[in-house]
């Protein structure tokens, strides 16, 4: 028996490799559209509208780590050109494209569940994009205020952490509320909270933190991360809720009749 | 017999590479020098190192026959870059220097703890920081034109069957790049099928811009699951294997004296540069 085979009987096959280098080709293109429609001036290879996200997101649930590699490998290129980063700076950079598509995938496949983006009430899902975004960026907002200026300088930057995180905390979850109510509450939760929250935050502290901190050398001086981070975080969201969203919505069904639909890991 | 095929910069932005002796080095030699490079980057803590890498790319460029003018591809790029590395020493970084040349108080915030400054300061010390961070991130750039100018996708296919790779490592990277073109044909012809039908993507603000660049995401993941469908039968009914290796090669690419050479060069100056650039 082959090695690729696991115990359900299923394999490895060239639709699995096929999908995933077409996969790969179409996040790359996508990913140098972006850039040059919404580039972060001064941070090549960020984008503040990265549609590519919204593919191999989508693409890490339907085809398991090979929607995440597609996504490593399409930032990769893109770290060599358009943005010009050296290949070793390209080859850590690119690790935070492979987690924005890991972290909904390790939820999905952890907690076992078949997603199902059928709307029920499709206004709910678009009623909830500004709230989590807004909700998410006024927390973020809120501890980074806290981080460089209240531990250090007290009041009044204590009382603008406090205000920013409760009122941030309350919107992002009447948005996942009213997310949840748009389908399948397991599937629209777990998808809010690791495939737009998780991801988009994960992805901008790894990409962000290794174009500005930690990096050989770090390209960008490291008074840009606040900057890079947020315009970061706040088109990931942007693009993950609609775009991705969409995507979701429309091409799940289709997806799991096709072989490109992977339901464990790899296979 | 081995003969050019275009590089991937080439491919990408259409630029004329000329066949000089650099371009005919050994694959695994032209992956290496960028590499090399790329390692003394790390290495680069003062403006002189930061110039001598520049130079030595630089140099590098020229050797692979690769024109000047590539460089201007990457003009928004290096002038955004090197603006924000000017505002970040000038507006977000307080450098202290021996000679402060201009300040000016932006905003001030009376806390409890003390008092909050927002200011515009040059010093010398940000004007150096500033050219050092420029000089490396130009570098970068130089480094990264240098590996796709030089480098084929053939020749890394070929490099990797001469390893024997597996045929899903080869298929891999051979499809990737091939998809490329496919995708942005695809999305031509998408392009102009919404213009047809009266929307027009150029004249768009940007949020409708957004949405139609959603609209145009559905058919092109589509075209993508039927092309994954359509190749891969046509490699089943081949009888292929992924984990096959491939019996024999058409083009054999030894490398010759000249590619040992240049390796060994580049090793003693990593080795010379981590040492000394401090």
């Amino acid at each position: 028996m082959s090695k690729a085979r696991n115990s359900a009987g299923r394999k490895i096959t060239w639709m699995h490799i096929v999908s995933f280098s077409l996969a790969t080709a179409i996040s790359y293109v996508l990913g140098v559209v972006s850039n040059i429609i919404a580039p972060v001036l001064g941070a090549p290879g960020v984008s503040a509208l990265y549609v590519s996200a919204a593919i191999y997101v989508p693409l890490g649930i339907w085809m398991g780590m090979w929607g995440a590699l597609a996504g490593y490998i399409s930032c990769f290129f893109l770290g060599l050109y358009p943005s010009g980063y050296s290949p070793i700076q390209s080859f850590i950079w690119s690790w935070c494209d492979f987690l924005e598509a890991f972290v909904p995938l390790l939820f999905f496949r952890l907690l076992k569940i078949d997603p199902d983006f059928t709307l029920r009430k499709p206004k709910y899902a678009k009623i909830m994009v500004p709230f989590i975004v807004i909700g998410t960026l006024l927390l973020i907002t809120g501890i980074v205020v806290q981080v460089y200026w209240g531990s250090k300088y007290g009041e009044p930057f204590v009382s603008f952490y406090r205000y920013s995180v409760y009122i941030g905390t309350l919107l992002s979850l009447i948005g996942m509320g009213i997310g949840i109510l748009a389908g399948d509450p397991k599937t629209w939760a777990t998808y809010i909270v690791s495939g737009i929250v998780l991801a988009s935050v994960i992805s901008g502290l790894w990409g962000s933190a290794t174009l500005t901190f930690f990096n050989l050398p770090p390209p960008l001086p490291s008074a840009l991360f606040m900057p890079v981070f947020i315009g970061w975080v706040t088109g990931d969201m942007i693009v993950l809720s609609t775009i991705g969203t969409t995507l979701l919505v429309t091409l799940t069904p289709m997806i799991k009749r096709t072989p490109i639909y992977v339901k464990g890991w790899f296979k | 017999m081995i003969f050019m095929s275009s590089s991937i910069l080439s491919e990408l932005l259409g630029v004329r590479i000329k066949n000089t002796a650099y371009q005919r080095l050994h694959v695994l030699t032209k992956l290496l020098v960028p590499f090399f490079i790329s390692i003394c980057l790390v290495f680069a803590r003062s403006i002189y190192s930061a110039i001598l890498l520049f130079c030595i790319s630089l140099t590098v460029l020229l050797l692979a026959g690769i024109p000047l003018r590539t460089i201007k591809k990457y003009f928004i790029i290096l002038a955004s870059v090197i603006t924000f590395i000017a505002i970040s020493s000038t507006l977000l970084t307080s450098f202290p220097g021996e000679h402060i040349f201009f300040k000016f108080v932006i905003l001030r915030i009376k806390a409890e703890k003390g008092v909050v400054d927002w200011c515009i300061k040059i010093s010398d010390k940000g004007i150096f920081y500033s050219i050092f961070f420029s000089l490396r991130i130009i570098t970068m750039i130089i480094t990264a034109i240098v590996l796709l100018g030089s480098i084929s996708d053939r020749e890394l296919i070929w490099g990797l069957r001469s390893i024997r790779a597996p045929y899903g490592i080869c298929m891999f990277l051979a499809l990737f790049f091939r998809g490329i073109s496919f995708f942005i044909n695809d999305f031509y012809t998408i392009k102009d099928a919404l213009q047809v039908r009266g929307i027009d993507i150029d004249r768009a603000s940007l949020v409708k811009k957004f949405r139609i660049y959603t609209y145009a995401l559905v058919p092109l993941l589509m075209l993508m699951v039927r092309r994954s469908y359509e190749v891969s039968l046509a490699l089943e009914s081949r009888g292929l294997k992924i984990n096959a290796r491939f019996p024999g090669v058409y083009y054999k690419i030894k490398p010759k004296g000249i590619d040992f050479i240049v390796i060994l060069l580049f090793s003693i100056f990593t080795i010379l540069f981590a040492c000394y650039s401090g």
